[in-house]
């Protein structure tokens, strides 16, 4: 079998568990008794953990083979430590129901142990299963306690106070650095509101800008400049069929003047011809073939003034043309 | 019943040695990962934010792009997590024009921002460039969390092109008290007095918004997310993902004063949007002004927008194209996950591929 130093380098840590579980109830319930055993003084609570550890520690070495079933170590563990809590709900006012919510965790947890869904002896593993076996309940529990009127009263008034000091601290640290001429957060935050508040600007210049650009300004390509350029040039040849205009219009005043001109030929040969019948008329009777030579004479008449016409015409029409 | 104890061999004790000094350089150091590595260029800057456009992967198959609105808590690269693992990848690589409005990290000097800056200015200003960019017409907004709400309230103030769709994921829109489990509670008229948090702080700090959201489960955030890092580190099991996750959880932004105060004030005490009584800059924002196709997503279990919060919003617009969807997942886990994977990626695809056309 092993000696007892191997006992003691390998001890089991559900028995070590137990005894200061123990100690510590022990502790806690001559607390809650009002010290009926001893005045209440914080040495004195110390020094009653160390006799019960040292007395935990006589146990072991007497005991060396004290390898006790986990299980029921885990029981007198809980018997005890329920023991105790139930002695101290009943005695202390207990105002946040901590105690009592207290017990029914270490409940549970008796339960869920005893029945051997935690039994590790790996003490992360051991851990990770008791978070996983307590945690809905310690959830719950702290929950109630949070959400209670008391505990939120609690937080208001320290967040009263807390906010307080704050404002005090700042206060006076921004009068001291002020009278040691060392710029403060505010100060700094003064010259940033300025360069925020110049960025702001720049960053509306750029919105308008960028309103123009998509709305109304296209950039200028070189292939759009081209052809802007042949536009030009077609409207520019354009341009220059219309220099023989003003000849074209002289024309058209000079076809006009003529015009003019026709008329008052026109009217001088009928004033002629109308001379040339009252002439015909005094012309005596017998004179058939002068009737007739008349004839042939007014319509040689006829054909003179004819002729005349078209002379006074081309004449009219020569000097026209020279001038 | 005698136990034999097994003593660990040198090799064994060396392993379990490293594996906790690793896990103690993540607990001491942070969780490291790299993140939002879709490949993106910066195609306009206004202050702090950033709008990202993902180089395509594959010739355009949809002539209508699609912005990403994220929350102002936060930062944005969870919907680009990791590859993989990413919604944003997922959708470049379906062949879609992908874009994000990021917020940046306001500083001291933007701390009178307020929903106005972000709903009338950036949005818009964000559309624009967009379009200009796709040399499109219209486009899809996708609104997550708060940004969801404010793409909501954008939709509802600018009805109508250039918007052809809106995507609302994990919107919070209806805050009816009694229907936000514990958040409600602990931003409530009677112990929050937003007020105090921004004249203290200016912006409120990122730090201080993390613990209200990791408040609502405690339990789960502050000791099962470790368990699980343990776990997960002492059984060889790969920690991409859950150092990526912690990464983007403890990357929290501040909260620009006057948007935290309208935020708390206006939205979460006096529920004003569902009422009607929101006003920007003298524009009332009426939701039933939205007409456009609408798919709102939501998860069951997600406490930060509770399932009553988003539903609320299918009775409020005016769409007639209008789609509710509900996954059994969480706030994040909706979004990034194996779950995501199989759930809401091919939804949200096959809903963009009809609308997108």
């Amino acid at each position: 079998m092993s000696d007892g130093i191997n006992h003691q380098t390998s001890v089991d840590p559900m028995d070590l568990w137990r005894q200061w579980n123990e100690t510590t109830s022990k502790m806690w319930s001559t607390v809650l008794e009002r010290g009926k055993e001893a005045p209440l003084d914080p040495y004195g609570l110390y020094q009653l953990w160390l006799k019960n550890i040292e007395e935990a520690q006589k146990q072991l070495k007497a005991d060396p083979s004290g390898m006790m079933n986990p299980l029921e170590v885990w029981k007198q563990w809980f018997d005890a430590t329920t023991e105790v809590w139930s002695r101290s709900t009943e005695l202390s006012k207990d105002s946040l129901e901590l105690t009592s919510q207290w017990l029914k965790i270490v409940e549970e947890t008796r339960a869920r142990i005893l029945s051997g869904e935690i039994r590790s002896t790996d003490p992360f593993t051991l851990f990770k299963q008791w978070y996983d076996a307590t945690s809905e309940t310690w959830a719950q529990v702290v929950g109630d306690v949070i959400s209670s009127e008391r505990f939120m009263e609690a937080n208001r008034n320290f967040i009263e106070t807390y906010t307080s000091a704050v404002r005090v601290s700042h206060r006076v640290n921004e009068d001291a650095l002020k009278n040691l001429q060392i710029p403060t957060r505010s100060d700094i935050a003064r010259v940033a509101e300025l360069v925020v508040s110049l960025e702001e600007k720049v960053d509306t210049i750029e919105d308008v800008l960028e309103d123009f650009e998509d709305s109304y300004a296209k950039v200028a390509t070189s292939e759009a400049v081209e052809s802007l350029a042949g536009r030009l040039e077609q409207v520019e040849s354009k341009l220059n069929t219309l220099d023989t205009l003003p000849a074209a219009l002289e024309k058209i005043e000079a076809l006009g003047g003529l015009e003019g001109r026709l008329d008052r030929v026109e009217s001088k040969l009928d004033t002629l011809l109308l001379a040339l019948e009252k002439i015909n008329i005094s012309v005596p009777p017998g004179t058939a073939t002068t009737r007739s030579s008349t004839g042939r004479r007014i319509q040689k008449k006829n054909y003179a003034s004819q002729g005349v016409k078209d002379a006074a015409l081309g004449i009219e029409l020569a000097k026209d043309n020279d001038e | 019943m005698v136990k034999e104890h097994v003593i660990p061999s040198i090799t064994d004790m060396e392993s379990a040695f490293e594996k906790y000094l690793a896990g103690m350089n993540i607990l001491l150091e942070g969780a490291k990962a790299e993140t939002g590595r879709t490949p993106k260029d910066v195609i306009w800057t206004k202050n702090k934010a950033k709008l990202y456009h993902y180089e395509p992967t594959l010739e355009k198959r949809f002539p209508v792009p699609i912005l990403l609105i994220y929350a102002l808590i936060n930062r944005p690269y969870v919907m680009d997590l990791m590859p993989g693992n990413s919604i944003v990848e997922y959708l470049v690589n379906q062949g879609f024009d992908v874009y994000m409005l990021d917020w940046g990290t306001p500083g001291d000097e933007d701390r009178h921002l307020t929903f106005e800056h972000y709903v009338l200015d950036y949005i818009p200003r964000a559309i624009k460039k967009v379009l200009r960019n796709a040399h499109a017409e219209e486009l899809t907004i996708l609104g997550f969390c708060m940004g969801g709400t404010m793409s909501a309230m954008y939709a509802a103030l600018f009805p109508g092109k250039p918007l052809k769709n809106l995507i609302l994921l994990t919107a919070p829109i209806d805050f009816t008290p009694g229907t936000m489990g514990l958040y409600g509670i602990m931003t409530s008229e009677k112990y929050l007095n937003p007020d105090l948090l921004v004249e203290a702080f200016g912006n409120v700090p990122g730090e201080l918004v993390d613990t209200g959201n990791r408040m609502v489960k405690p339990v789960t955030n502050y000791v099962g997310t470790y368990v699980t890092m343990w776990d997960r580190i002492m059984h060889d099991k790969p920690m991409e993902t859950w150092l990526a996750m912690n990464k983007w959880v403890n990357d929290g932004v501040p909260f620009a004063g006057e948007a935290f105060k309208q935020w708390i004030r206006n939205f979460y005490q006096q529920n004003k949007l569902v009422k009607g009584e929101i006003k920007l800059r003298g524009r009332r924002v009426d939701l039933s002004n939205i007409t456009c196709p609408v798919l709102n997503i939501a998860g069951k279990k997600d406490h930060i927008c509770t399932l009553p919060q988003a539903e609320a919003t299918m009775g409020l617009i005016g769409s007639q194209d209008k789609e509710f969807f509900v996954l059994d997942a969480g706030h994040i886990g909706l979004l990034t996950g194996s779950d995501a994977k199989k759930n809401l990626w091919p939804k949200m695809r096959s809903w963009l591929e009809v609308h997108s056309r």
